[in-house]
């Protein structure tokens, strides 16, 4: 077990968060530019 | 139990907050510069404030409590945490900041009088409301603040609330959000360091996450699980995947809408600084709790492994990070150092909860209330009176504290979570919800939420948090009353931009 966690936590865990920061990197990249 | 350093330390400490307080009065010449800090906070000083304002005493001593107590299944607190803070700036914070500076908002309430033409009725409910979930949240920081008093200098309870109270209460009261906003960047910037630097020395003593990781899965296989699967073969094991989903709504949304969290977002400079600061608040809160989390499971092998005793109380689990830091700090200098990061931790909540406090009875009370032409200077003294008031009520009420102080704070969140998130949404994206649906939405979830908290805490356990259920009311009269109320203008509608978009339209 990789880092004696079952895989499916690590998986859970890492899913999650990514998905938040890829959301936050679109927020960022969507972001209009000052007039 | 403290020795001189410690002592000299936290003493130098507390003198040095103090010190921004005054050099930030200098600053403050109008009631805007006291309750916004002239809306000048720079990107830094601003999303460093998010953070800590939502890191509250309880994040550093609850969290790692939790994760000693429950293992992984409860790790989702890590994530939904910092969620909060990117949920309140992007889904909040860059409209409210938008409207609030062509319109010279300096609290939600105004917010709210603007976008639901109400001047006196949804403001005074929405701030009655906000001062009464502050209290409980204030309650609750100002019993973790003496937690850790109590602990360092082995002095009784009520002595320890009261020198934190004299000490915070300083700088608020003369440095307004300035002083606020610069000692929660310091404070913030130790608690990031510190524990980004601790937390990793503690790990390894107690045998590196893999190690801790199997000790565990041997205490319960379900430690390494992202879930308890039935709530009802042990005490801890509450986090089932159903109270999960509304644990993370209670958290992400509802800390989101607190009104020490989402006033912050009408302080900042410069609009341009909502692009990158939910990344940038995201990112380093996520670390900063993965490894408070961890702090907790490796005390629990600590502790398992007989290295370290927690004391014999009801909540030892909130001793696990102190604990562990005594043991981990090689030298007396580093661990009067940590008990100033804890310290940092739970002040920085409870100082930004007294000036919110003190703004919404000050400013939406009494100056747009009761008084509609008492002059700047006797709102300014308003506010440092009630900031002053408010410091004075908590530390009463903190006196006796509640046994679960974790309940406490998330009931005071599950109150904020009912009361304000329908109409605040409602109000930003939905052009049919209405003065009356709001007032309805806010009254019912504010009166739900304490129904099904006294239900949940007194007569029987619900399968998920209570203020799932408050919300979903509020929610529900929100629609229902909105359809059939008359309409709010468009002009208000216009000028709060309310509809399904966030960026102006040009």
């Amino acid at each position: 077990m990789p880092f004696g966690l079952q895989p499916h936590t690590i998986l859970a865990v890492g899913v999650v968060t990514l998905i938040i920061i890829i959301l936050l990197v679109i927020w960022a990249l969507r972001f209009p530019e000052d007039d | 139990m403290a020795d001189i350093i410690t002592l000299g330390i936290i003493a130098l400490y507390c003198i040095m907050l103090i010190g921004i307080g005054a050099w930030a009065s200098r600053k403050i010449l109008n009631t805007e510069d006291y309750i916004v800090a002239g809306r000048s906070l720079g990107f830094w000083v601003f999303t460093i404030l998010m953070v800590a304002s939502i890191c509250s005493g309880m994040t550093l001593l609850g969290v790692s409590g939790l994760g000693f107590a429950t293992g992984w299944p409860t790790i989702w607190e890590q994530i939904f945490l910092p969620a909060a803070a990117a949920f309140c700036i992007t889904v909040f914070g860059m409209k409210l900041h938008t409207v609030g500076r062509d319109n010279g908002y300096l609290t939600l309430q105004d917010y709210f009088a603007h976008r639901f033409e109400s001047v006196r009725y949804l403001r005074g409910l929405s701030a009655i409301a906000g001062i009464v979930v502050s209290v409980i949240y204030l309650v609750g920081q100002y019993t973790a603040i003496s937690i850790v008093l109590v602990w360092l200098f082995g002095i009784p309870h009520w002595q320890a609330l009261i020198i934190a109270g004299i000490i915070i209460t300083a700088y608020t009261v003369i440095g307004g959000l300035y002083a606020v906003s610069w000692t929660t960047l310091i404070q913030g910037l130790i608690l990031i360091f510190g524990v980004i630097a601790i937390a990793p020395i503690l790990i390894a003593k107690a045998g590196g996450l893999t190690y801790i990781n199997t000790v565990l899965a041997g205490i319960d296989p379900n430690f390494v699980e992202p879930y308890f699967p039935s709530p009802v073969y042990a005490g801890y094991a509450f986090a089932t995947p159903e109270f999960l989903f509304s644990f993370g709504i209670l958290l992400m949304v509802g800390l989101a809408c607190a009104p020490h969290v989402i006033n912050n977002v009408l302080a900042a400079r410069e609009t341009k600084y909502f692009k990158w600061a939910p990344l940038v608040a995201f990112l380093i809160y996520l670390v900063v709790m993965f490894l408070v989390k961890f702090v907790g499971f490796a005390v629990r092998v600590l502790v398992e492994e007989g290295h370290v005793v927690l004391p014999d109380v009801v909540n030892r689990g909130d001793f696990a990070f102190i604990v562990g830091v005594e043991y981990a700090a090689p030298n007396v200098l580093i661990w009067a150092f940590f008990a100033v990061i804890v310290l940092a931790a739970v002040m920085s909540t409870t100082d930004r909860l007294m000036l919110t406090i003190g703004t919404m009875f000050s400013w939406d009370i009494f100056k747009n209330i009761l008084h509609r032409d008492a002059p700047d200077k006797q709102v300014l003294l308003v506010s440092r009176i009630s900031v002053f008031l408010a410091a004075v009520v908590s530390l009463l009420l903190a006196i006796n504290p509640p046994e679960m102080l974790a309940w406490l704070i998330w009931m005071g969140i599950g109150v904020m979570l009912s009361t304000f998130a329908v109409p605040i949404i409602a109000g930003l994206y939905w052009r049919g919800a209405t003065t009356k649906g709001a007032l309805a939405a806010m009254a019912t979830g504010l009166i739900g939420s304490g129904v099904f908290g006294y239900y949940y805490q007194y007569i029987d356990t619900l399968p998920v948090h209570f203020s799932l259920y408050s919300l979903t009311l509020a929610l529900i009269v929100m629609i229902a009353v909105s359809l059939v109320t008359a309409k709010n203008s468009q002009k208000a509608l216009d000028e709060t931009m309310t509809g399904w978009y966030i960026f102006r339209r040009r």
